[in-house]
């Protein structure tokens, strides 16, 4: 991801690794670094490589694609999905109950904010395709009970009636 | 985990908030929802996680995600998709 280019931080476990690593190899002659560098990757040397990032090491992903024109993160080069992940749990009351769902929005590589939207025979704009996934984590199962809280969070609100409920929110951009 | 045999007409519900809330839009005809009740919150967030893997695997090529998230990466990281 990185040799892509774009930046991301490092997570705490691995930033120390990072910054040991370059600490031990500081210390090194330039005869020792040769000597590492021929014997490179060898197992159980101190200096050798650290294995290759992980998701779970990095804490933070940018792109500069907005920024830069003519980026290799275009539409022309790219497709762009948004996947939104919502999960709130009851804490009064409904012990147990929660709502999980992740929503999958399709065909958003065609949008083009300087082009006008796609309408349909009847003059509507055309809503990307869709599929959501839900997931009701309910032991006694009162299922509709979830329903105003989902769409709560459908409308672009994140009041939620009724219950006080904490609330999550992801946006995953994959392309 | 188990389907349920009446559920929520969330394509029904999607199409009448459309309409009220979002009238220049066209109806709901590309929302697909798929409903299942489970018993524990860490089943939910196990499926979840398989919707993701199985979602990177439907497309070709290398996948990135950017991820906006209100809770801490570490605790997201054990459900998002890590062989992307």
């Amino acid at each position: 991801m990185l040799r892509l280019g774009c930046t991301a931080s490092l997570g705490g476990a691995r930033r120390s690794a990072e910054s040991d690593l370059a600490s031990r190899r500081a210390r090194l002659t330039l005869r020792q670094r040769q000597r590492a560098l021929e014997n490179g990757g060898a197992a159980g040397s101190a200096v050798s490589d650290l294995p290759p990032l992980n998701l779970a090491d990095l804490v933070t992903i940018s792109n500069q694609a907005n920024a830069v024109p003519g980026g290799y993160l275009s539409p022309n080069a790219a497709a762009f999905k948004r996947i939104f992940l919502y999960h709130s749990t009851a804490e009064t009351g409904l012990e147990g109950r929660a709502t999980t769902a992740l929503f999958f929005l399709d065909g958003l590589n065609d949008l083009d904010p300087n082009e006008p939207p796609k309408l349909d025979e009847n003059g509507l704009q055309i809503i990307p395709a869709a599929r959501v996934a839900i997931w009701f984590t309910n032991p006694v199962c009162t299922c509709s009970a979830s329903l105003e809280q989902l769409f709560k969070f459908f409308q672009g609100s994140v009041r939620v009636c009724g219950n006080r409920c904490k609330q999550t929110f992801l946006y995953l951009a994959i392309f | 985990m188990r389907q349920q045999e009446q559920r929520p007409p969330f394509k029904k519900l999607a199409r009448e908030l459309l309409a009220a809330n979002y009238p220049w839009l066209s109806s709901a005809t590309g929302l697909e929802f798929s409903v299942a009740f489970v018993k524990k919150a860490s089943d939910a967030w196990e499926l979840a996680g398989k919707a993701l893997r199985a979602y990177s695997t439907e497309r070709h090529g290398p996948t990135m995600v950017l991820a906006q998230v209100g809770m801490l990466a570490d605790m997201w990281c054990h459900f998002a998709p890590s062989n992307s």
